[in-house]
């Protein structure tokens, strides 16, 4: 650094101008407002992280009962159907099956004894040891423990043959799972011999699909934004007279994993989580200052006379003033979507509607963005010096889950959606937070874990 | 000067420490702000936008340093944040101040602070720009072309011009007083 520098330097180290008094207000007010607004987002913050977390805590709950049969603690129905007589017992399995002498325990024996007398009676003959497995089986506290429905007619061997064909057309696991419309047996845990001795027909038919009771769903997808901001702005400087910005979406991709239950009723939930990479277009246009140009161009002439070479290439700057700058901007985000669907099956098919919510947390942009309220001294520069400032979005999302299942665990699915934001803080970038309606097309590999 | 549990003080949200501070360094910032902007009202929405940023980061002092010094980075950061975008300024070719010849130029280091004030702001945003940072707030020119997206050859170039342009108001001597009061006032 030269010494005259230094001197310069030197000079304004000491050199102060006091400001107007209201500047201090000002700053007080915005450290204020501040302060509440990252109360609001942090109170915000923690909402989501805990509702997050209780549903994928549910949800891992739901998936270690129905798997593990580890201390389950579902409740299960017992009906049974004998000619007018219906009865219907619920018992919490976990601790009245264990206990023997209860009275819902007993209940329980006795209808397992009345579907082995009534099997009996079907076939004529009694195969002790099927019906021995079978009592065995139905107080059983190891057995799985879906809501089970005893539904059993001892007059009618058509009602058996439609069961059985039910049984079948199902096409539910026979390994472990019973459900509504194949519990005829009574029992939790029904065996592949089990069920052939019983149903021989069933040995003769391929079970092709299952219903699962929880998923994990890769995906990924595209999104549309409808965004477009405008910026003008006059006189920005001495070279231009003109600005003027647009920023427009140009694609968003994203990719992630889903948890999901059904429950017997046909209402699902699922949770996840999900990485998305949006991408802008800013474009910046400068329109040079003519008359501005001319003036520096005339104080050059005078400074230095010899030299009109430098005149002309001011006037040709100026005849061809315009200038344009492009800039692609990126944003990372995660999102944690929530979401609740009801399913309708068809042969091949799932079709779900859902609803849900799509929280977006800001993880890394770059590049620059327009400012929608039109002034080119307040575009932001985003991220330039703390690329991971806060930003936090809260959309509501719907739409429909189209599954084509593939056999009997996999699914390719198809789900348009639609998310409308509801809430968006930042502290300086823009394109993530900007309240836009997002469409989105995801296409998805769904695997039933059962 | 503001001593370390003032700053202590104030990086737990203490509003008196925060206010102490304030008044200690105010008057020095609002001259870095005035020698960036083009009026003085954006030379307050500056020092406005520095100071916030200055209180809302101010955990990230580690004592390790000078804190004025980091606030005055602070300052100039906000400042450059706000004169815009520099790509475009960086497209923009300034007409050549080549051949300049000044007789006897009168040494700037010799003029009152005000008047190098005047003599700043008459200077193109792309001048000014890197004349500040490089001369009164000591960044070099590989730190001048991160902040500004420019290559260091244009940073030094840019300074260049901005000396030359200079040295020609000092042999022209037009100071105007007027120009000094519309800035200070």
């Amino acid at each position: 650094m030269r010494e005259q520098d230094r001197k310069l330097k030197g000079k304004f180290q000491q050199f102060s101008i006091v400001p107007p008094e209201d500047v201090w207000y000002k700053i007080e007010q915005r450290l204020s407002s501040k302060q509440r607004g990252l109360f609001f987002i942090q109170e915000i913050q923690k909402i989501n992280f805990i509702a997050s977390m209780v549903g994928l805590l549910l949800i891992m709950w739901l998936s270690y009962d129905r798997i593990s049969g580890e201390q389950p603690s579902n409740s299960y129905n017992m009906e049974i159907t004998n000619g007018a007589e219906s009865v219907n017992h619920k018992a919490n399995k976990s601790e009245e099956i264990q206990d023997a002498n209860s009275p819902v325990e007993s209940i329980f024996r006795k209808d397992a004894k009345e579907q082995l007398s009534g099997i009996t009676d079907w076939n004529g003959s009694t195969n002790t040891k099927i019906n021995d497995r079978i009592v065995k089986s139905a107080i059983s506290d190891d057995a799985d423990t879906e809501n089970s429905i005893v539904s059993f007619d001892k007059n009618g061997m058509e009602d058996l043959k439609i069961n059985e064909n039910e049984f079948v057309n199902s096409k539910e696991n026979y390994n472990n799972i019973i459900t509504p419309e194949v519990s005829i047996l009574g029992m939790h845990n029904v065996s592949i011999q089990d069920a052939q001795v019983v149903f021989p027909s069933i040995s003769s038919k391929r079970i092709t699909k299952l219903k699962n009771q929880y998923y994990l769903e890769v995906f990924t997808g595209a999104e549309y934004i409808s965004r477009k901001l405008e910026a003008k702005s006059s006189e920005y400087n001495d070279f231009a007279v003109n600005r003027n910005e647009t920023e427009k979406f140009v694609s968003s991709i994203q990719g992630g994993v889903l948890i999901g239950v059904n429950f017997p009723s046909k209402w699902n939930i699922a949770a996840g989580l999900n990485y998305s990479n949006e991408t802008y277009l800013f474009n910046a246009k400068l329109n040079a200052s003519r008359w501005k140009t001319a003036l520096i161009a005339v104080d050059t002439l005078f400074v230095n006379p010899q030299n009109p070479e430098i005149v002309y290439k001011s006037i040709q700057y100026t005849e061809t003033g315009v200038l344009n700058t492009k800039v692609y901007n990126s944003l990372h985000s995660i999102q944690l979507p929530v979401k609740v669907g009801y399913t309708f099956s068809l042969p091949k098919f799932r079709i779900n509607p859902f609803v849900g919510l799509n929280t977006g947390y800001l993880l890394y942009t770059r590049g620059q963005v327009a400012n929608t309220k039109g002034s080119s001294q307040n575009i932001q520069y985003a991220h330039e010096d703390n690329p991971y400032k806060l930003g936090i979005n809260m959309n509501a999302t719907t739409g429909i889950s189209l599954a084509y299942l593939l056999n009997s665990s996999m699914a390719i699915t198809l789900e348009p959606q639609v998310q409308i934001p509801i809430i968006s803080y930042t502290e300086s970038t823009y394109p993530l937070l900007e309240k836009q309606t997002r469409y989105g097309l995801r296409l998805g590999l769904r695997y039933g874990l059962r | 000067m503001v001593d370390n549990n003032i700053i202590l003080l104030a990086q737990q949200g203490n509003r008196k420490a925060i206010k102490v501070i304030y008044d200690d360094f105010a008057g020095k910032a609002f001259v870095i702000c005035l020698r960036y902007a083009k009026r003085r009202e954006d030379a307050e929405d500056m020092l406005q936008e520095g100071f916030v940023k200055i209180f809302q980061n101010i955990k990230q002092f580690d004592f390790k340093g000078n804190f004025e010094g980091w606030m005055r980075r602070v300052m100039v950061h906000a400042c450059i944040r706000f004169l815009g975008k520099i790509e475009i300024y960086n497209d923009i070719e300034q007409p050549e101040f080549t051949n300049l010849k000044t007789n006897t130029p009168t040494i700037i280091s010799e003029l009152s602070e005000m008047e190098i004030l005047a003599l700043i702001e008459k200077l193109p945003n792309g001048y000014k720009l890197v004349f500040n940072m490089y001369v009164l707030d000591g960044y070099d020119h590989a730190e001048i072309a991160a902040k500004l997206s420019i290559t260091e050859s244009t940073s030094r170039s840019q300074l260049v011009k901005a000396r030359r342009m200079l040295q020609s108001f000092l042999s022209k001597n037009n100071i105007e007083p007027q120009t000094v009061l519309k800035i200070v006032e």
